[in-house]
């Protein structure tokens, strides 16, 4: 049943969006408002089960008693069990290796680990910006996110982007290939090399140096129409989808052949 | 001004520059402080997404309260997002009764609440969004494609080999040359191939080192504390 509730759904919220080509109707706007307010809740939920509830919430306090209240539940904020001088994983709360009876008895360790009040409290300051008051304490978070993410970039993009990128380009020629590898290879790299000309905007283009930034724009064209291909490609696999779906499975519903 | 100012500098700097030590000291503490605050950023961004999402219900709350032009729309917006939300959070939610799942398994769990959300409303709302473009799409390919001069007439050329060569119907057009030997070489999807390997990977790998030096500098200047753009500053 709730499948079908469900085929129907899909069903007409997909054909209220398509109503857009025709042009702007409430029905679009009902899926379109739908969509804002669904996709923000469900992006926050995989957020919170996927980071906060286990890599936050598992490395700060909580009441033992407020620990038991959901063992059931879940066991990421308990480290090890520890029972009669024995020691057991987390995991033996749930895997049936000890008895409703044993857990009650049982003593749950938990490490806390103080640093980890650090992201939550920069977490909670990011809601200071719904206050305009205190809301440059919310730079603070944001600082963080940031010299993070530069410390991070730095490296990983100098090492995986430029040089090896750049030795990817060099060493093949070094190679002992076949003339027509040869000659692939001295493609890549006049392309990568003018493709960088092009993109050094210290000097002016002009003379030698405008010739090989021309050549470096023919090859960024290249490149643009190839993307530009693909992204067409997607769309209309994706809009064929649809049509599968509109078709197979929503008429499928009625006439019985799909679903 | 210390805490508008230096505070979030002098985080900026020591984050910064710690989390670039670790990639050249493995050893602990260094090491370890480097892939703890690896996690704590992936919880920080987390913390973000939720001020998102409240910034969004902060806004359409506003718009209904004033009465704005299609507040009733906004209201759409408040009620899809609470009932997600509820189903998102609530681990408790299952179709039928008598299930006892983990906390937060209910994500990806087919007899959830959450879950037909997601694949009967979240996934044909995203897909038929981005499958309207193929339509906006195919103007803006008559708009881009018109070649006016060199430069467009190769993108038009690379674009349409790479589309007609990956395609069933498009490789019809030279099925007649022989599969392998010389003339191979000029058939559809060869040629589709090789613009696709060649000249397209030449161009982008331009296009990726030019990137990397770019975010190399930009957290050059993030580091060092000249950048301070984040603090509304120039």
């Amino acid at each position: 049943m709730s499948e079908t509730i469900g085929i129907w759904c899909a069903a007409f919220l997909t054909l209220a969006i398509f109503s857009f080509l025709y042009k702007d109707n409430p029905f679009y706007k009902f899926a379109e408002h739908l969509f804002t307010g669904v996709s923000a809740a469900y992006w926050m939920s995989v957020a919170f089960w996927s980071q906060v509830h286990p890599n936050l919430c598992g490395n700060i306090w909580w009441p033992e008693a407020f620990v038991r209240r959901f063992l059931e539940f879940t066991y990421v904020w308990v480290d090890r069990v520890e029972l009669d001088g024995q020691t057991y994983a987390a995991n033996a709360l749930i895997d049936g290796s000890l008895t409703p009876e044993m857990i009650q008895r049982a003593e749950l360790v938990n490490h806390v680990h103080v640093m980890y009040y650090i992201p939550l409290i920069l977490g909670i300051l990011f809601f200071t910006r719904l206050i305009p008051k205190i809301a440059y304490l919310s730079r603070w978070p944001l600082a963080f996110v940031m010299g993070m993410a530069a410390g991070l970039r730095l490296y990983s993009f100098l090492q995986s982007n430029a040089m090896e990128q750049i030795s990817a380009t060099i060493a093949p020629l070094a190679g002992t290939p076949t003339v027509a590898e040869a000659l692939n290879n001295l493609v890549v790299l006049i392309g990568v090399f003018t493709g960088l000309v092009y993109f050094y905007f210290s000097r002016e283009h002009k003379g030698l140096f405008g010739g090989l930034s021309r050549v470096g724009v023919y090859f960024l064209m290249v490149s643009f129409g190839a993307a530009f291909g693909y992204t067409v490609m997607a769309r209309v696999s994706l809009l064929l989808g649809r049509f599968q779906f509109l078709i197979h499975d929503w008429l499928g519903t009625m006439t019985g052949a799909g679903g | 001004m210390l805490l508008k100012r230096w505070i979030p500098l002098f985080i900026l700097v020591f984050v910064g520059v710690l989390t670039l030590i670790h990639w050249f000291v493995p050893h602990d503490p260094i090491g370890s402080l480097g892939r703890d605050f690896s996690q704590f950023f992936d919880i920080i961004a987390s913390f973000a997404i939720i001020l998102g999402a409240a910034n969004l219900l902060k806004l359409q709350s506003l718009k209904i309260s004033q009465r704005k032009k299609g507040w009733p729309f906004n209201l759409v917006t408040i009620i899809a997002f609470a009932l997600t939300a509820w189903v998102g959070l609530n681990w408790h939610s299952y179709f039928g009764s008598g299930h006892h799942y983990l906390a937060g398994t209910h994500v990806n769990n087919p007899d959830s609440h959450f879950f037909w959300v997601w694949w009967y409303i979240f996934t044909p709302l995203s897909a038929t969004m981005y499958a309207l473009l193929a339509f906006y799409v195919a103007s803006a390919s008559y708009r881009a494609f018109r070649a006016r001069n060199v430069e467009a007439t190769v993108l038009l050329v690379a674009g349409i080999i790479i589309m007609i060569g990956r395609v069933p119907l498009g490789q019809q057009f030279t099925a007649w040359l022989p599969d392998h030997g010389f003339w191979s070489g000029f058939r559809l999807e060869r040629i589709s191939d090789w613009i696709y390997s060649y000249p397209n990977g030449a161009g982008q790998r331009a296009v990726m080192i030019g990137i990397a030096l770019g975010v190399v500098s930009t957290s050059l200047r993030l580091i060092l504390g000249i950048e301070k753009s984040f603090l509304g500053e120039e």
